[in-house]
């Protein structure tokens, strides 16, 4: 699909005629993207599917007023990645768990999902991640797999590139730990 | 494409690739689904919004009538049988009834009137019946303090 600019996905939305073609565009673009980083963070697809939903919700609500000091990939992913960090502590409150107990749940989901096509490697890299704080999670899955860079990263957590990399290092360090005791 | 600062594969043959997958069709059916949600939503605002718009105007009309109403009564409707303490207080004085009084008559009375400042003719109690009894015994016309008043 051929990408369409920021500029002009704006135009078309601040025009009431062409507001929802426009927004489609916008879905369309980004929808991928964005729903693989909340997957990531969740694991289960249901899940990721209502937050992706919420992110464009609230998207097409805010759009009028963004103010374009980054992109708009960049703010979504900022919205989405809000939206995670909201649902796993929800998640955590409605069941009185505490955090522990999530990662245990999530890890066990995963085992009988059936939209994870993992093999045994993947599935303990996946009980690795668990084990980390949901931020270091984020940061590591940012890094690691979505291969944004440490300012992008910086832009979307509003953390200094500093600790974005002591965070990433040490999630590192955590994984190898936790798989050398499997 | 690969930065600079992103660390090769981690150890025991890990690698990026996507464990997870979606149902067939999700990303087709999705931006129709968001519509479908923005479109419900806006339907649910107007409904909202909608009751309040048109009763406005009459609740307005009607909240108005009542205060003009409510205001009315208490300023047309101020009962005349009252007789402030202080009107009392002051007949006596101005009479020079006071000077005839003697210090603890003044202050019983005193004790009386500090407990409701306000007497109504109508009400025949106990603090009503110790003035007249008082007046009497000094030989005041109660309706020459009416009259004056």
């Amino acid at each position: 699909m051929e990408e369409i600019s920021d500029r002009e996905i704006l135009d078309r939305f601040a025009n009431v005629k062409t507001r929802n073609d426009a927004f489609n565009v916008l879905v369309r673009q980004y929808q991928q993207r964005l729903y693989w980083h909340i997957r990531k963070m969740v694991l289960d697809h249901d899940d990721a599917d209502d937050i992706l939903q919420n992110t464009f919700i609230k998207a097409f609500k805010a759009l009028d007023n963004f103010r374009e000091d980054s992109k708009i990939y960049t703010w979504l992913y900022k919205i989405s990645t809000n939206e995670c960090i909201t649902f796993l502590n929800n998640k955590k409150k409605r069941f009185f768990v505490p955090m522990v107990d999530v990662e245990y749940q999530l890890s066990q989901n995963l085992e009988t999902d059936t939209y994870f096509n993992g093999d045994r490697i993947q599935m303990k890299l996946q009980q690795a991640l668990l084990t980390l704080p949901d931020k270091q999670r984020l940061v590591f899955n940012m890094k690691y797999f979505d291969d944004l860079k440490y300012e992008e990263i910086s832009e979307i957590l509003g953390t200094s590139v500093g600790a974005l990399k002591a965070s990433y290092h040490h999630a590192v360090k955590k994984i190898e730990e936790f798989i050398k005791q499997i | 494409m690969k930065h600079d600062d992103s660390p090769d594969n981690l150890p025991d043959g890990m690698n990026r690739e996507n464990p997870f997958r979606v149902p067939d069709g999700y990303f087709d059916r999705f931006p129709l689904k968001i519509a479908e949600r923005i479109a419900e939503e806006n339907q649910s605002k107007v409904i909202r919004f909608a009751p309040l718009l048109k009763p406005a105007p009459l609740l307005a009309i009607a909240a108005t009538l009542v205060t003009i109403a409510v205001v009315s009564y208490k300023i047309f409707n101020k009962p005349t049988d009252v007789f402030e303490q202080d009107e009392i207080s002051n007949y006596v004085y101005q009479e020079g009834i006071i000077d005839e009084l003697s210090d603890e008559e003044i202050l019983d009375y005193s004790d009386f009137a500090n407990a409701d400042s306000t007497f109504h003719k109508s009400k025949s109690d106990s603090e009503t019946t110790h003035i007249q009894n008082y007046l009497l015994d000094e030989d005041v016309d109660i309706n020459d303090i009416i009259n004056e008043m």
